[in-house]
């Protein structure tokens, strides 16, 4: 097979004397043009202004939520972005190269990518061997034959790692295609710096970042397979679990998009749609984060669990565009590298403008024996997407027993793997408390199709590595990111290409497409937050009376109601009996606040949720859910059995509900999505009051006055019972005040006004009033309290009196629960879990005999 | 020969499927060797969607999706098919396996591209060293390729016990070589792997065998299985089917329905349901030799 004989990916970089290229001193010292102005404005910086700066730049990144991983699971400290301030200069001519180098090789990607998935001709004629496809997992089978509707590329958005070599000349390092990460952070990258030191910008002529990425909205809306004047478009995410979620959020923010997961959409005869509250709503148009093989479980992972069913189907129709195409990682294999010149002469007619790191592919015999005698000179890196968590080795560090088995490994199958030149990247200055120091980077830069031809971001997500060895670079390996400033000429003008659409956007006050997921999720983050709220309230009335030497009979009787509350709840794992004494009280308190306790399993379903409906939470919200909520938790889980450091918790854990419920009432708008986080919240304490109202009269019997201040207290009406009564604690105006009171924000009347207006609003306006199951539960149930004579019970208080509070008790909370269901039924995805079928049994025909 | 084909899943749910969507690959598929006389599927409840077409190694699939509420899933896939054996070229005078090897891997013969595709491990047929030194048994140094080929299809006819009981559908190649236990797609499976580990391609099939019934008794309609063989790559003759379940070259009593790397490639029926809870399936195959009079 000779036309496949030995392609030398590049110029070889391996003279071993030359040091590294500097990108700001040049060989004789001095500092390169491009750099001066940015280098007179940080020696204009009063001394320790940089340090101030980079505080500054953190607190900024932390506001903004920008972190690497985030895990829902918040005992895994999040990784707070690493970054720093010294941008990276690139002039203009030599921007202009690199934009002619990225553009062909996209162009010629997407060329190759549509061979793939279509003729094969470059297998058949051998430009590049079947291997790389055939044996590829990224090959999707189930996509053969599939073109993107209405001439979409199969390539819509393409990033290139790219690095300068001793020699001077740009590499792409690696080639990112499936769901390349990373313009979202180039932005706020850009964005913080722009913040924290605008002097850096003042003498320099940056070309913005912004009018990409409106290109890219416009670039997005043509991939629609129909047209329509507003084409729906989505942002798939694999969710919150996601390493990169924060960019997910970030830029369906940014380029206005619906940020949806697997769940918020269905396929319904070969047309995918998103699930909203207000029905089913057809997608055009997804921009896709989650990884290929995960998309759709009926053609490709059965097992994947975050996918859309049916989804192959829905693109194959030609109903849905998805960018990137489903696919189309199959040319990320760096085994492709050592073909692309060869394939850029036969597909394009030119030279690649740009070579890729030297690589050779393994599968060649000749190839694999010339690497095995010199393999000093290489990384031996696998090349396909599921072997890549083995870990690259670096033939210079192997002693001799280890050489044998990994040429052994290389000889089993040779096809997967690539030797790859190790490359001394070029290096910049990065800052440190001692000054500037030199550090290798890696550049990341962004293209996307727009019009038949391929865009550049005028800018990158450039990383510098941890230390100063120059072989790997990566944000999880501690890496920092820095901002990229392409350089113009004072003359360009800016060019700020208009929406296409020109058309102006109609004032809307709603979104009126809230997902029904994330309806759900809201709706469970109120009921949360609350049963948050009035655990931390019954314990904190429970840890006030925790009996001592002195107790009276009154303290400890009501004591143990309130541990039986506790109880009844799961908050503690039995009632206290008998006399307890103060020890008894501690363990049994810390334990239900300690890391097994019921009051750690409200925090875990709190920390749960929360991640899921991040993106419908402001900054602060966030903030207040995710680390005040993880700071209440460890302030209990830190010191357990010490009962004023567990009373302080309780104090801090009630102030972070109240801060969340504030800034839900005066920072959400008060759409779709406000309600329900407010219908859970009402479900919640409403049922909680009807309990607290049965539980402290069933002890009490007669309605005894210290049981009625207990009532007051717990349901935080206590001052304003003072306020409108003095002193006389009475049953009727008790029970009025915490029952009936619609004016009072803790009595269960005032949740079921609420939850009845929050249904009707739900409602299209052209329904008939109280026609829902939903809306006429709540109407029932407000009725029967309002109906209530509480006059009676309370001037006689006898044994009819008390089984009359007791029917109302039991029926609220039956028809609470009913409530509860029905909601869910009218507006709740309800996701039945889907199962893959067809794997139970295979061929089983028996010998014949 | 023709054959009444007649291939019957059903599905019996629990709870109610809401939602369903299925891949199915369930009818013959046109060869040289195989005439598709009538062929269809009838799928009860009616499905919103059905779309034909066919799949990256040429096999016949059906794509479709049902949207009404359901607790039982019919699909009746009923063919009528001409087949004729094809020719097996001498054994003796087919090349030496060594060379077909070597052209696979790019040297040498020029060779068919797609035969390249079915030379790998795929995911259902790793290769290993259990796996490999087995199959080394039947290829001797120089032998003719074909010949190694019916040495190991009589080895794991002889080698390999019976027994359904020893592994399920996604049992792997290497538990299939340590137990020497199975079904035909293990026993297919396995000798998969082991021309592969040669360097040399195979390919699974999926279809029906003829069965007989024992002396004196009548056929059971319906007791017939699903069946599975392997394909292997021969210069010069093209592709040859082989069944290691029955040590046999297929010649006329094999009723092919497509084939692919291993049997991830070409189950019959798969999807994904929504709803559902626990279900029960049913396959019951039927493959009835009809006369030409009958036929008319």
């Amino acid at each position: 097979m000779e036309d496949l004989r030995l392609n030398r990916a590049a110029p070889s970089d391996a003279d071993a004397t030359a040091p590294p290229f500097d990108e700001m001193v040049t060989g004789a010292g001095q500092i390169r043009s491009h750099w001066q102005a940015l280098m007179g404005a940080l020696r204009t910086l009063a001394p320790g202004a940089m340090a101030e700066r980079m505080e500054r730049a953190r607190r900024q990144y932390d506001e903004n939520g920008v972190t690497y991983n985030v895990f829902a699971e918040s005992r895994q400290p999040q990784r707070p972005w690493q970054f720093d301030l010294i941008p990276l200069p690139v002039p203009a001519e030599e921007w202009r190269d690199i934009e002619a180098g990225l553009v062909q090789r996209a162009n010629l990607l997407e060329r190759v990518i549509a061979d793939v998935y279509g003729p094969q001709s470059l297998i058949r004629e051998r430009l590049m061997p079947p291997a790389l496809v055939q044996a590829n997992p990224a090959f999707l089978r189930a996509c053969h034959g599939i073109k993107p509707a209405n001439g979409a590329p199969h390539l819509h958005f393409y990033a290139a790692d790219i690095a300068r070599g001793r020699d001077g000349r740009w590499r792409v390092c690696a080639d990112r295609v499936n769901a390349p990460s990373g313009a979202g952070y180039a932005l706020e990258n850009r964005n913080v710096l722009m913040r924290t030191l605008p002097e850096f910008f003042q003498s320099a002529n940056v070309r913005r970042l912004t009018p990409f990425f409106e290109l890219w909205q416009t670039a997005l809306a043509q991939l629609a397979p129909r047209a329509r004047e507003n084409p729906r478009i989505v942002l798939l995410t694999p969710g919150p679990y996601s390493e990169t979620y924060f960019e997910h959020v970030y830029l369906a923010r940014q380029l206005g998009l619906t940020l949806a997961e697997g769940a918020d959409l269905t396929v319904r005869n070969a047309k995918l749609y998103l699930k909203t509250l207000g029905g089913l709503q057809q997608v055009d148009v997804v921009l896709r984060r989650l990884d290929e093989d995960y998309c759709d479980p009926v053609e490709l992972r059965p097992e994947s669990a975050i996918g859309v069913a049916g989804l192959v189907d829905a693109v194959r129709a030609g109903n849905v565009t998805i960018a990137n195409a489903l696919g189309a990682g199959v040319v990320e294999t760096p085994a492709m590298m050592p073909f692309l010149p060869g394939l850029a002469k036969h597909l394009l007619g030119e030279e690649l403008l740009m070579p890729s790191v030297e690589t050779w592919w393994l599968g060649q015999r000749a190839v694999l024996e010339e690497v095995a005698g010199r393999l000093d000179d290489y990384v031996i890196r696998p090349c396909f997407a599921g072997d890549m968590l083995e870990a690259s080795v670096v033939g210079a560090q192997l002693d001799a027993p280890r050489r044998r088995h990994l040429l052994e490994r290389l000889r089993a199958a040779p096809h997967r793997y690539v030797a790859q030149a190790r490359m001394h990247k070029s290096a910049m200055p990065v800052w440190t408390q001692n000054g500037l120091v030199p550090r290798p980077l890696l550049m990341r830069c962004f293209l996307i199709r727009h019009e038949g031809g391929y865009v550049p971001m005028p800018g990158a997500m450039t990383r510098v590595a941890a230390d100063d060895n120059g072989f790997d670079i990566s944000m999880q390996r501690g890496g920092a990111a820095k901002d990229t400033w392409i350089i113009q000429h004072e003359h360009a003008p800016i060019v700020v290409r208009p929406r296409a659409s020109a058309a102006r956007e109609p004032l809307r006050r709603s979104a009126g497409e809230l997902q029904s997921r994330l309806a759900d999720n809201l709706f469970w983050l109120g009921r949360y937050t609350e049963r948050l709220d009035n655990a931390a309230r019954l314990m904190r009335a429970c840890l006030m009376r925790a009996p001592a030497g002195g107790s009276s009979a009154r303290e400890i009787a009501e004591f143990q109601v309130l541990a039986g509350m506790l109880a009844a709840r799961g908050l503690i794992e039995r009632p206290i009996g008998g006399l307890p004494d103060g020890r008894a009280m501690a363990e049994a308190l810390g334990h239900a606040c300690g890391p097994e306790g019921g009051l750690s399993h409200l925090f875990q379903a709190l920390q749960r949720i929360a991640p899921t409906v991040r993106d419908r939470l402001s900054a602060d919200m966030w903030n207040v859910v995710n680390e005040q909520v993880r700071d209440a938790r460890l302030r209990f889980e830190s010191q357990p059995g010490d009962l004023d450091r567990l009373l302080e918790g309780m104090d801090y854990t009630i102030g972070v509900c109240a801060a969340f419920h504030g800034m839900a009432a005066e920072n959400m708008t008060h759409g779709s999505g406000w309600r329900f986080l407010d219908l859970g919240q009402r479900i919640e304490r409403a049922s909680h009051g009807v309990s607290v109202v049965h539980d402290v009269f069933a002890a009490s019997g007669q309605g005894a006055e210290p049981w009625l201040r207990l009532l007051l207290e717990v349901s935080d009406s206590a001052i304003t019972y003072r306020t409108r009564y003095m002193a006389a604690v009475q049953p009727a105006p008790v029970l009025d005040l915490v029952l009936c009171d619609e004016t009072n924000p803790r009595a269960i009347a005032y949740q079921l006004r609420q939850i009845e207006t929050h249904l009707c609003e739900l409602v299209r306006r052209d329904v008939r009033a109280y026609s829902q199951p939903e809306q006429r539960i709540a109407r029932a149930v407000l009725a029967g309290i309002e109906l209530f004579d509480v006059e009676r019970v309370g001037s006689t208080f006898d044994r009819a009196a008390m089984a009359a509070l007791d029917a109302l008790l039991g029926d609220t909370r039956a028809r609470l629960s009913d409530l509860s269901e029905a909601i869910t039924r009218a507006y709740f995805s309800h996701v039945k879990t889907a199962q893959s079928i067809g794997y139970e049994i295979g061929p089983a025909a028996e010998p014949r005999p | 020969m023709i054959y009444d084909v007649v291939h019957r899943t059903t599905y019996r749910y629990e709870e109610p499927v809401d939602l369903s969507y299925h891949v199915m690959r369930v009818l013959p598929r046109v060869l040289p060797t195989q005439r598709i006389l009538r062929a269809g599927t009838i799928v009860t409840p009616a499905p919103v969607r059905v779309q034909d077409g066919t799949d990256y190694f040429g096999n016949a699939v059906t794509h479709m999706s049902l949207e009404e509420p359901h607790a039982e899933l019919v699909v009746d896939a009923r063919a009528l098919v001409e087949v004729r054996a094809a020719p097996v070229p001498d054994a003796d005078a087919t090349p030496a396996w060594e060379t077909v090897r070597d052209a696979l891997d790019g040297g040498g013969l020029p060779v068919e591209t797609q035969a390249v595709e079915f030379v790998r491990a795929s995911p259902m047929a790793a290769i290993d060293d259990a796996v490999r030194d087995y199959a080394a048994a039947s290829f001797r140094p120089g032998a003719p390729l074909l010949a190694c080929l019916l040495d190991l299809n009589k080895r794991i006819r002889n080698d390999f016990t019976f027994d359904p009981r020893a592994t399920n559908v996604a049992t792997p190649v290497a538990d299939v070589m340590q137990m020497r236990r199975g079904v035909c797609q293990d026993f297919a499976h396995a000798m998969i792997a082991g021309v592969r580990a040669m360097g040399l391609a195979a390919r699974y099939v999926s279809g029906y065998i003829r069965t007989y019934a024992p002396q004196g008794q009548i056929r059971r309609q319906g007791a017939d299985a699903s069946h599975a063989w392997v394909s292997v790559f021969v210069p010069g003759a093209g592709w040859i089917d082989l069944d290691p379940t029955n040590d046999l070259v297929v010649g006329e009593e094999h009723v092919v329905l497509g084939w692919g790397r291993d049997y991830g490639d070409i189950a019959p029926i798969r999807g994904v349901i929504l709803g559902g809870g626990a279900h029960r399936l049913d396959v019951s195959v039927d493959l009835k030799p009809v006369s030409d009079e009958d036929q008319a």
